[in-house]
């Protein structure tokens, strides 16, 4: 996975602010959402994700983690933010 | 039109300077030259805009063509604005020569406890001669004493009653000294308290770019409002243009990219093509609170500086 060229982001506390630079389109991410992509900006796996995510939160759910980290990043792949 | 920077060298070494990514001597020392001046003079008459020209630098005039420069601009009726520390006796001889003519002056210093007695000899014989045509402008020191020097000067001097004042803003390749973010809260409280002292005696503030709103608390804020001192929360308007004829956005954002003048089809045309390029940039703000600010999301606050904002950010070009 990987962050596409036309998307430019930063680190704002603990959230992930982006723009889209040819669309102007612009995000905020929430507090998991910013780990998730900090982690796929890292090169991270999936599973080095969902295994971040289980301790930075303290969940025990990790098919709930997985399953929600795969539909934000495809989500994100929709918005052609990452490929 | 555009601020024309007619050297990169400077005869002072502000540590705090954010034109440092491309200034002398870190870069090698330039000089416009008359045909590049020319060029860029006819360049900008093509399309429509103001016509007002800034000279800056470095020090401006420490190009020995500036006479000239300012002479070609009269010639095309243009207004002329002359961005200069004053501390050269190249200044004090122009100054001398133009006193009348309609040249302004922006004078760039730092307190008067800091400088020799050359300088001082300069500084106060251009300000004898230019009275209102010269204006203070300088960066409001965190660890420094209150500025009520500026004051002080403008009266003795007769200048003109509006003084610029500025936070020290990093480049975008974080060569020089700027404020720490816990710095900005300190510095917008001096600020405060000149505007308040500043229209006592009738003098305003006007603001550098790149202050965010939110340095200032809403009391301040109102304070400024009623001295006259209203703070403007702007980032950018004009283009710069280095010694070699390269437009930047500007001087903190110079390294990040640039295309020379003769590319572009005019002035308006260079606007557009910058600006088109940072808008998105500008949406990312400085504080996540940026995200949900009605000043921001208006337009009214550009978030501070656009350069200090890129800083941390992620595949950032032009």
């Amino acid at each position: 996975m990987n962050v596409l060229e036309n998307v430019s982001w930063k680190q704002l506390g603990d959230r992930v602010v982006a723009v889209d630079t040819n669309t102007g389109d612009y995000y905020t991410f929430n507090e998991v959402a910013s780990t998730i992509w900090a982690a796929v900006c890292d090169n991270k796996s999936m599973d080095e994700i969902v295994a971040q995510i289980l301790e930075e939160y303290d969940i025990a759910d990790a098919d709930a983690v997985r399953s929600d980290a795969e539909a934000q990043i495809a989500k994100w792949k929709e918005m052609n933010l990452i490929s | 039109m555009p601020n024309l920077m007619l050297t990169n060298y400077c005869n002072y070494n502000c540590s705090y300077c954010f034109g440092k990514d491309i200034m002398y001597p870190k870069n090698p020392r330039l000089t416009m030259t008359r045909d590049c001046f020319n060029g860029i003079v006819e360049w900008v008459k093509k399309g429509p805009s103001d016509r007002i020209f800034h000279l800056m630098g470095g020090e401006p005039t420490l190009n020995p063509d500036i006479e000239w420069m300012v002479a070609r601009l009269l010639e095309e009726s243009m207004e002329i604005t002359v961005f200069s520390n004053l501390a050269t006796p190249r200044a004090v001889e122009l100054a001398n020569k133009v006193a009348d003519l309609p040249v302004n002056w922006v004078v760039n210093v730092n307190d008067p406890a800091h400088w020799n007695s050359v300088q001082r000899k300069n500084i106060t014989a251009a300000l004898e001669v230019l009275k209102e045509k010269a204006s203070l402008t300088f960066n409001v020191m965190p660890d420094e004493d209150d500025n009520m020097w500026a004051l002080e000067y403008t009266q003795r001097f007769h200048l003109n009653n509006n003084i610029k004042v500025g936070f020290l803003l990093p480049t975008y390749n974080q060569t020089n000294m700027a404020l720490e973010d816990d710095q900005y809260a300190v510095v917008a409280a001096k600020v405060t308290r000149l505007a308040q002292e500043a229209a006592k005696v009738d003098v305003h503030l006007d603001y550098e770019c790149g202050i965010p709103t939110c340095a200032f608390t809403d009391e301040q804020l109102g304070i400024l409002w009623r001295c006259g001192s209203k703070l403007q929360s702007g980032c950018q308007s004009r283009l710069d243009i280095t010694p070699d004829g390269e437009v930047i956005y500007c001087l903190p954002l110079a390294t990040l990219g640039s295309k020379h003048f003769s590319e572009f089809e005019s002035y308006n045309d260079a606007c557009i093509w910058f600006e088109m390029r940072f808008a998105p940039y500008r949406m990312l703000g400085r504080r996540i609170e940026c995200a949900t600010c009605n000043l921001h999301n208006s337009l009214s606050c550009n978030a501070g500086c656009l350069a200090k904002n890129l800083i941390d950010c992620k595949n950032v070009k032009l």
